[in-house]
Parts: C-alpha cells; structure tokens; sequence
C-alpha cells in the first residue's frame, strides 16, 4: 500500500509537535540537573519535525500524495486475508481470557487457512496440528501458562 | 583467554541440553531461511520468546545457530527460484540462479555453503582473538566514548545500508521514540505512558519486535498473492560435484570475502548483508574474467557467500564488546542479552568469561555444522521449498500470537505487535527500512543514558565530547558519516566550478 511522502511528513510532523509540547508541558524540571527527561524527547521530535518537513517538500515536489491500494484492489481475496489476520489477532486480545488459547487458535488458523485457499478438513486438520505443537512447547516445555478459557479444566 | 575459561567454557556447551537446543535451532534456522518469504531475521525473532526461558548460554546459542542456518540457507531459492531467502543472500541471487539455468545449480549451492561455513569459522577466529584486546581498551571507555559509539552505530544503520536517507533517519527517530517510553533513564519520571500501567515499563521489546519483522512480512506475503507452491524447475544433484576444484581456484576470493566481511561486519551499525554486496563488486572488479559474472559464474558466488557469513560473526564483536549492535539480528540478539542479565560490555569479559566463551565457541559449532546441515538442506530442499505460502502464513501467525503473548503474560503485548506490526508493513511498503527502528529500540537508553551522563560530567560544555582521544576520533567518524554526502556532492561540483571560470 502506497502511502505518499506528504502524508507520512504530514505524519511525522504532528507526532513530533505532539511528542515536543507533552514533553515540555507535563514532564517535571528536575532541580539541580542541567537537562531534565524532557531533553532527549525533544531533541528527537525536533529532528522528527525536521524530517518530516523534507518530507512533505519533497513530497510535494514530486506529487506524490495519493493512496495508491492497487496491489490490493480488485483481489477480495488478498482483502479477506488482511481483514482476517488483523481481525484474528484483535479477536485474541478481545477473548483470550474468556475462550483460551486453544480454541482461539484453532479457530483463526483455519479460517485464516479457508480464505488463503486451501480446503476446510487440511485446514483444521493442520490448525489443530500446530496448535497443539505451540501449546505443548510453551506451556509443558516453557512453563508459560496459556490461558485455557472454555477448557480451564483440562 | 586462558585455557582454563576455554575449558570451562566448553564444559558449558557440551550439555545434552545446550547440544539438543543447539540442533533444534540448526533446523529451525535451515527451515526458515530456506522457505521464501521467511527471513533470518523473523526466525531470529520468533525464536526469542522461546530462548527467553532458557539459561544464557542456550538462548544465544539457539539465535547464533538458527542465524548462521537461516542466513546460509536463504542462498537456495536464491539459486532455485531467484528469490532470496533472506536480504544478505540477494547479492548474488541473480548469478546463482544463471548458474541453475545453466545446470550448476548443485555447483552453485556446494559453494556458496561451503564458503558460508568457511567465511564463518575465519569472523569467529577474528571474535575470538579480537573481542578481548578490545575489551581491554574498552574498559577505560567513560560516557563520551559509549555515547558515540551508540550514535555511529545509529548513523551508520540510518544513513550508510538504505538508499533514502531521510527515511532511514525517520526510522531510526521512531525507533528512539519507542524507546522513550517508560520509566526516564535518570530521574526515574514515567514518560509517555498515559497513565496505562503497561507502558510503565516501556514498549516491550519482544513483541514488537515480533510485529515489525514478522506480522508486517506476513501482511506482506498476504498483499503480494502468492499463496501457491513455489515450482523448481531442476534436478538437484552432488553438491560437492567440482567444488574442491573451485575452492582451489579461487582460494584467495574466500579469504578476500572473509575479511572484507569480518572488517565490514564488526563496523557498529552495519551488517553481513552489506559485506556481502560489497564482496560481490570487489570480486568482480578484482577478477581475471570479469565478463563472466552476471551468466553463471562461481567466483562471485563464493567471494560474497563467505563474506555474508563471516560479517555475521564479526557483528557480534561490537556487540559483546560495547553493546552495540552491527545489524537487526545483533540488535535483537544484545537485547535478550540484556533481559538476562548478560549486559554486553567490557565488564562481560572481565566477569564473567566463560559465559562469554562459551557464546563464541558456539559460533564455531554453529559454522562447523553448516558442513553437514548444509549438504541436508540442499537434498530436502525440494521438500522444503513446497510448502504452500497459505500454510505458513496461518502457522507463522499463530507463534507470533504465542511469542507475543508469552513474556509478560498478557494481551497488551499482542497489542502491541498488531500494532507495530501494520506500522511497520505500511512503512516498509514505502520505502522505510525497519532494521534502524529497532536499533533505535535497543541502542536508544544506552543513547540517552550515556549523553546525559557525558552532560554531567562535561558540566553543559559540549567540546569535552571530542576531549578524549578516542572519543574524538569516534564523533569525527560519526560527524563524517553525517556529512559525508554533503561532502561528496561539494566535491563533485568543484571541477565545473573551475571549467566554468
């Protein structure tokens, strides 16, 4: 996804006015000390604002500022994908405590796997496979607990 | 380094455990590099959640190994289907896949492996012996000498190994902003936390990582299409087929490329892959048959293989030595280091040797095993190259969830990989390069810490940064790295100017 040189300067810029102004606004002076916490994050957003300049110049220059999707445009398919990856992954931050690991896994995976391309029964069958590959390691090998949500029992 | 601490050191490698770890990684690494699409440095940062619970010494061997692997094998579907496994194998992509169309692919793949192993043994015989002589100086470095080896680390990775260099500077500032967050590295004032609790201490290192390398390459993957199996189109046969005959005869190409990759390789701030770009034009530009490359020709090949892999040994030298790291794998590796106490430095070699000894001697395990991992990989390489893109794009996601999840036990980290995961994907889609964020990331508190401290003791007069010998020379280096396309542009108008007159 092509994103232009003017939007990402535009970017850059602000996040730099943002970090210097929170800085210099909330960030205490320490007494005695020459520089304070708010030295370094203003010197860096400072370069970032700078930066971000040359960028929206150049950028301008160039007529560089438009979208460009078409890597991704008329593909539902490579759109499904993403949509499913990043809405999988949301759906672990959201559930995890409440559904586990297991069944959360499971699930995204072989969706993930469907809308890819490949046929449901590989699919789950695989899933399920890596599943509990992940979970052995980590939780038997590694100690780390996984959260067993629906199958706290097990 | 005595032979005792050598002893001892091997006496803490030759565990079952560390040996079986030591496999594991191996395979792991083979496997990952070998699959287009999967980097080294995705390995590597996969593999971090899981070496997180292991001691010192398997967690750094795992990611030395699964490197060395990844890095080598990367070379295969170079040769094979012309795509590169990992960035340091793309130098010589192209002339590895005119060798496979002309039937040498098993020629090509002999020696490229072979050289790898080699080029690696030579950069860790140059660690062994140079690390502590250098950790000897380094021990009287102060704060001044610390900050600009910090910040030539940071230049070099922001301006020398991209093309625009105003991005790469914009990634190495975000990667210092992250770092920012957390707890002030001298007051001890929360910044830029936001009254959440989980950015108390700072954004996790791991996960992001995690997002920036993996989720983005995954999303990528995903943009690109492919989901299909790769199609080989060759037979596979001996890869030691010649090679003793091509060893022979460009012996002085491998050393040539062993020490241009060692001597590139332990600059701070830049990595293997770069050694490996610049082996390749030295290689041809030093060549009696010069109009071979480019249609099949070994000599490069083996020049720039052995200099990707001895670069990848060196750049732990600044790594161990000043914690400083040369590239992203380094920077990932120092700051497990740091998470297990392991702080890299001089003090690392003067207290605790063996651990230290230890790390490097499996550098040579790791290379000395390319020998017979390597001729595997090359007879598997059918199998492994065809698994489809849309079975490990799903498989690759669900460690990542793992990984993410794992360190601190909760979701804020998978957050935070989601999050600079889809940053990270849209900024390498236009041309910002990632390893500088994470140097940012890893190098930016050493940054701050020892500015600040330099402050201190320099009483707000900025001169006394260039006072001590070598720190001047380290701030001229860096002020040189700065300027230097400033310089070469004047440079270049000067003969008009005087034409003109």
């Amino acid at each position: 996804m092509k994103i232009g040189d003017v939007s990402f300067g535009v970017f850059f810029l602000l996040s730099a006015l943002f970090i210097f102004v929170y800085s210099i606004a909330t960030f205490p002076v320490v007494p005695g000390a020459q520089f304070g916490p708010e030295f370094f994050p203003c010197l860096v957003s400072v370069l970032m604002g700078l930066s971000g300049i040359v960028l929206i110049v150049r950028g301008i220059a160039a007529r560089d500022w438009v979208f460009d999707c078409s890597t991704w445009r008329g593909e539902a398919r490579k759109v499904a994908a993403a949509v499913v990856m990043i809405g999988g992954i949301l759906t672990y931050i959201v559930f995890l405590d409440a559904l586990g690991f297991v069944l959360l896994a499971v699930a995204n995976s072989t969706i993930l796997m469907v809308v890819l391309g490949n046929r449901l029964l590989p699919s789950l069958l695989v899933s399920a496979a890596v599943t509990a590959v992940a979970y052995l390691v980590f939780t038997r090998l590694l100690y780390v607990p996984l959260p067993g949500g629906l199958f706290e029992s097990i | 380094m005595s032979v005792e601490s050598i002893l001892a050191a091997l006496g803490l490698i030759i565990q079952p455990q560390v040996l079986l770890i030591i496999g594991v990684s191996a395979a792991f690494g083979l496997f990952v590099g070998a699959i287009p699409g999967l980097t080294a440095t995705m390995a590597t940062a996969l593999l971090v959640p899981v070496t997180f619970f292991m001691d010192p010494v398997s967690a750094v061997a795992a990611i030395v190994t699964t490197t060395a692997m990844a890095v080598s094998a990367g070379d295969i579907p170079g040769a094979l289907l012309r795509i590169p496994g990992t960035p340091a194998s793309a130098a010589y992509t192209d002339e590895a896949f005119a060798m496979t169309r002309k039937g040498l692919a098993d020629q090509a793949l002999g020696a490229s492996l072979t050289c790898a192993a080699i080029g690696g043994l030579f950069g860790s015989i140059v660690l062994v012996v140079a690390a502590p002589i250098l950790a000897e100086i380094a021990l009287d470095f102060s704060a001044f000498e610390f900050f600009w080896l910090a910040a030539l680390g940071l230049s070099t990775a922001a301006l020398v190994s991209t093309s625009d260099r105003v991005k790469g500077i914009l990634s190495l500032l975000i990667g210092l902003s992250i770092s920012m967050v957390g707890l002030d590295v001298m007051s001890g004032h929360p910044r830029f936390n936001f009254g959440v609790v989980e950015l108390m201490g700072g954004i996790s290192f791991i996960p992001a990582m995690i997002g920036m390398f993996a989720l983005s390459e995954m999303l990528r993957e995903v943009s690109v299409g492919n989901t299909g199996r790769p199609k080989i189109q060759v037979n596979i046969g001996n890869p030691y087929r010649g090679l003793g005959t091509n060893l022979r005869r460009y012996k002085l190409s491998i050393l040539r490329g062993g020490s241009l990759g060692t001597g590139v390789g332990a600059l701070p701030g830049v990595g293997g892959d770069i050694a490996a770009w610049i082996a390749y034009a030295v290689s041809r530009r030093f060549s009696k048959t010069p109009d071979q490359f480019g249609k099949g020709h070994v000599e490069g090949i083996i020049e720039a293989g052995s200099a990707n892999n001895s670069g990848l040994s060196s750049a732990w030298i600044p790594a161990l030595v000043f914690g400083v790291p040369g590239d992203a794998i380094t920077a990932i590796a120092v700051g497990v280091l740091f998470m297990k106490g392991l702080n890299p430095g001089p003090r690392l070699f003067s207290e605790q040797p063996e651990m230290l000894m230890a790390v490097i001697l499996t550098f040579f395990v790791a290379n000395l095993m390319l020998f017979p991992l390597g001729y595997l990989a090359i007879s598997l390489c059918r199998h492994i190259l065809s698994v489809p893109r849309r079975i490990v794009v799903p498989v690759v996601l669900v460690f990542c969830v793992v990984g993410s999840f794992a360190i601190n036990n909760s979701v804020f980290g998978i957050g935070v990989m989601l999050v600079l995961g889809v940053f990270a994907y849209l900024l390498e889609s236009n041309g910002f390069p990632i390893a500088p964020i994470i140097l940012g990331i890893v190098l930016g508190p050493i940054l701050e810490k020892n500015f600040m401290m330099a402050m201190m003791i320099a009483d707000g007069h900025l001169a006394a940064f260039f006072a001590r010998p070598i720190a001047a020379v380290l701030g001229v280096v860096t002020l040189g790295v700065w300027l230097a396309p400033v310089l070469i542009r004047l440079w270049a108008k000067l003969p008009t100017r005087k034409v003109k007159r």
